[in-house]
């Protein structure tokens, strides 16, 4: 079975990056990639995803730009019916986006890119990608118990 | 101000002054509270009470320096870990505060000096919709000696 992936971050070099990781590792993706909040957004509502790993700073010359945050809500609101599960990298991490990111959005991981380690990252992915997989499976068992 | 609350906390410092002073300040405001000076002494107090508290608060510090046994009494149960609220003595570094969310604790936050501070603290935490809903007050158990 191949998981749904989404990629969101504005910055090319790194979202290459991000995708290059994925479509080596041994576990199936379908990866979807938005570079924008607005593609981000249609992606969203168009395609039951697993996992979605979201850049904070999504206009990276603007520093007031947080849409990954409000991505984050827009998952929040969708993820109890598909499982989704979110995992936030940034390069402007600070500790009140990462207590909303894991308080109120619950996201798997909160990675700084000056952290990011390739392996952690596929592994972490893996880890969401199974835990969705499983809340998904919850959901179906509460709704038409067997 | 006094709650009226029957919610249980458990207390991990191991400095004296501030475990008074939030024994007392809790304790004021209607909380239950058990207070622990090592993860050991926590060990035996949850040991021994199994899911009797609502709300443990733990030293960054001290849960540091025994996270192998924090890990097995309070990471290793799920309902149990999102108890949790890890409080960090100084400016949390965001590395620290990943360590602690990843392995599954619901908040990272500033330690307070201040009585009301703390209250409200205490009472945003309880007060989040997210934060583990109160139980039944029951009386505490004796721990085990060491």
């Amino acid at each position: 079975m191949a998981y749904n992936v989404l990629i969101v971050e504005d910055t090319p070099d790194w979202r290459a990056k991000l995708v290059g990781y994925l479509v080596q590792d041994e576990e199936e993706y379908n990866i979807f990639e938005a570079g924008d909040y607005e593609t981000a957004l249609q992606i969203l509502d168009d395609q039951p995803l697993d996992v979605a790993v979201i850049d904070i700073r999504l206009v990276d010359w603007d520093e007031t730009n947080e849409q990954g945050m409000l991505l984050l809500k827009e998952l929040d609101r969708i993820a109890d019916v598909n499982g989704t599960q979110a995992i936030v990298i940034t390069g402007y991490g600070d500790k009140q986006k990462m207590r909303t990111a894991f308080r109120d959005y619950r996201v798997i991981d909160f990675i700084e890119k000056h952290w990011f380690k390739p392996v952690e990252f596929k592994e972490t992915v893996r880890k969401a990608a199974e835990e969705a997989y499983r809340a998904r499976e919850e959901v179906i068992d509460t709704k038409y118990p067997r | 101000m006094m709650t009226h609350s029957n919610e249980h906390i458990l207390i991990i410092d191991t400095r004296d002054d501030w475990l008074s002073l939030a024994e007392d300040a809790l304790s004021r405001a209607g909380y239950q509270v058990t207070t622990a000076r090592s993860i050991q002494e926590a060990k035996r107090i949850l040991d021994a009470n199994g899911d009797h508290f609502d709300l443990i608060l733990a030293d960054q510090k001290v849960a540091d320096a025994d996270i192998g046994v924090l890990h097995d009494v309070i990471w290793a149960e799920p309902d149990r870990r999102r108890r949790v609220v890890v409080v960090f003595p100084s400016e949390p570094k965001l590395i620290k505060m990943r360590t602690h969310f990843r392995l599954g604790a619901f908040d990272c936050v500033d330690k307070q000096y201040e009585r009301d501070k703390l209250v409200a603290l205490v009472q945003e935490i309880f007060g989040h919709p997210f934060s583990p809903q109160p139980r039944q007050s029951r009386p505490l158990a004796a721990a085990s000696p060491c």
